[in-house]
């Protein structure tokens, strides 16, 4: 018995002390790392790189492209014209043109966006509840519905949330729309963004136990699927509902061999986005658009890779990496920054 | 055995049901808190409140199994060890170490018991206000809370029975570390796949008490 305890005890100081020694480490040898914020220039063909240096007193601002020519804040903001136009417009300095296009300030509003995804939110596990709302109110703004609907086995169901009881007329209702497009239950996938913190709704994409792809939202309070075509060889993994101001986009999404798509509205026409490869599972993605181009940033924990794609066809245009200088200790570890989750994990 | 479990009993009946009212406080006012937003805010803003963020509502409950598997343990032990009755505990015309177990079990017992009826309380009202996917990330994510009792519980014995001071803040030292693995994390449902092997360690931990009793039979101090 003695033994066994003295096994015991001395197994938990090992496993504690190559827990807490390289988290220790890390902590004492931490230093400070000033992340740039790196946008190409569709007027400069090149990235422009925005680094804040602390010279020990102060911070300072530091502008250079990828080559190292170094510019003023005034310099950089007329190479960003689409990031920074509401300084242009107040200097003044806003140009009529932009490679021969006029852009107002409206356009550039609505054709602008930003898009992030990070790992943790990816693996995160959420309750398999969505609130669907109604695509189609005639109202300016959305509104979150009295009800909830879970994808069971079998079928839809839609939960009132005030009785917490199954609304059985709308699932039956609700149920004959998937019926109808012969939806293979349960759905491998669900994904939407159920918030009224945006201009209008999509609903959800959903992908069904048959590998099939659906759109599904609730116009004037009836059900409105659409299979999407994708080709054999395109199984979505990873799905992020858009709904980007300018309705040109529907989605984006990554499949089970990591390729990074966009589906378009309506038409439902599915565009390869032209960067290599994307893992939302352990690679963090940021995106910058404007009317012209987007500046993608993948950055996992060997590398930073910035992408400049065309905003019309997804085609590719520039690339810059980056090395990631942060140090990771080898050890045991039970937390990690690419989930939520709290498990042994030995790396 | 019965007789080691009465004198268990004896010594640890009034704070037992003390740790049960004060569990069941505990839990009401969580409930209560959660009827309160059901009430004012209404049961929509409840729950999607639920479905998009990552809490549960009762996050109040995270160190209540704690405190009360530390207290338990020192109720237990504690007075054995001051009026040095461990001693004559041990000398009994019994094993020893199915003398500590016998204790151990009993204490866990005690634990388990009080634990489960404040989840038992828990479910009868959370089932009749939310669907099963709510409710049992609410129930999963206390799971690490209540092992982190029955540890506290494990670890504070053996840290009790430990005969000499040095060793025994060696023993706090390495029970406090190892109390941080239950505690990592405040999102819901994060030590779900974790939770199998926490279990297992967390049981493991009585095995700890056996050597304090090794170094109380030899006379160490």
């Amino acid at each position: 018995m003695k033994h066994i305890s003295l096994i015991m005890i001395y197994i938990t100081v090992g496993l504690l002390a190559i827990w807490q020694l390289p988290w220790l480490i890390s902590i004492l040898a931490a230093q400070k790392t000033n992340t740039p914020m790196i946008v190409y220039s569709t007027l400069a063909d090149k990235f422009i790189i925005s680094t804040t240096e602390n010279n020990g007193l102060a911070a300072v601002q530091k502008y250079t492209d990828e080559n190292g020519n170094i510019y003023t804040q005034e310099q950089r903001d007329s190479l960003l014209p689409f990031l920074y136009w509401r300084q242009l417009t107040a200097d003044g300095r806003m140009p009529d043109s932009i490679k021969s296009q006029h852009f107002s300030p409206t356009d550039i509003q609505r054709h602008r966006f930003t898009f992030r995804s990070t790992p943790a939110t990816v693996n995160a596990k959420y309750p398999a509840l969505y609130p669907l709302l109604e695509s189609q109110s005639g109202r300016v703004d959305l509104e979150m519905p009295s009800d909830v609907f879970r994808v069971s086995g079998c079928c839809i169901e839609f939960i009132d949330m005030k009785t917490n009881k199954i609304d059985t007329a709308k699932s039956r209702k609700f149920n004959l729309e998937f019926e109808k497009y012969k939806f293979q239950f349960p759905a491998a996938l669900i994904a939407g963004n159920p918030t009224t913190k945006k201009e209008y709704d999509e609903g959800y994409l959903m992908l069904d136990s048959g590998k099939k792809l659906f759109h599904f939202k609730m116009t004037q309070g009836s059900p409105y699927l659409h299979a999407i075509p994708l080709p054999d060889s395109v199984c979505p993994k990873h799905i992020y509902v858009t709904e980007v101001a300018d309705h040109k986009m529907l989605a984006l999404f990554t499949d089970t061999k990591n390729r990074f798509y966009a589906i378009e509205p309506v038409s439902y026409r599915l565009c390869k986005i032209a960067i290599p490869a994307f893992n939302p599972e352990t690679e963090q993605m940021t995106i910058i658009a404007n009317p012209m181009d987007w500046t993608i940033h993948v950055k996992n924990e060997v590398k930073s890779i910035y992408y400049a794609i065309k905003t019309d066809d997804y085609q590719f245009i520039r690339k810059m990496e980056l090395p990631m200088s942060e140090k990771k200790f080898q050890g045991l570890h039970f937390t990690s920054s690419i989930d939520k989750y709290v498990k042994p994990r030995f790396n | 055995m019965f007789n080691i479990f009465y004198k268990e009993y004896l010594k640890t009946r009034w704070y037992s049901i003390l740790m049960l009212i004060a569990f069941l406080c505990f839990t009401t006012y969580a409930l209560m808190r959660i009827n309160y937003i059901l009430t004012m805010k209404g049961a929509d803003h409840l729950w999607n409140f639920l479905i998009m963020k990552d809490v549960v509502l009762v996050e109040i409950l995270e160190f209540v199994p704690l405190v009360g598997g530390i207290i338990l343990a020192l109720v237990q032990f504690m007075p054995e060890m001051y009026h040095k009755s461990l001693k004559l505990t041990l000398h009994l015309p019994f094993s020893p170490w199915k003398m500590i177990n016998v204790m151990l079990i009993y204490g866990a017992l005690v634990m388990l018991i009080v634990c489960a009826i404040n989840l038992i309380v828990m479910l009868l009202y959370l089932h009749r206000i939310l669907p099963i996917e709510l409710y049992s990330r609410i129930v999963l994510t206390t799971i690490p809370w209540h092992l982190a009792g029955l540890a506290g519980y494990f670890l504070t014995s053996w840290i009790c029975i430990e005969p000499a001071w040095r060793r025994r803040i060696a023993n706090i030292i390495i029970a406090s570390l190892f109390m941080f693995i239950y505690f990592l994390s405040t999102s819901a449902e994060a030590y779900n796949s974790f939770l199998p092997l926490l279990t297992i360690a967390t049981l493991l931990t009585s095995t700890f008490s056996w050597l304090s009793v090794a170094r109380f039979k030899e006379g160490k101090e």
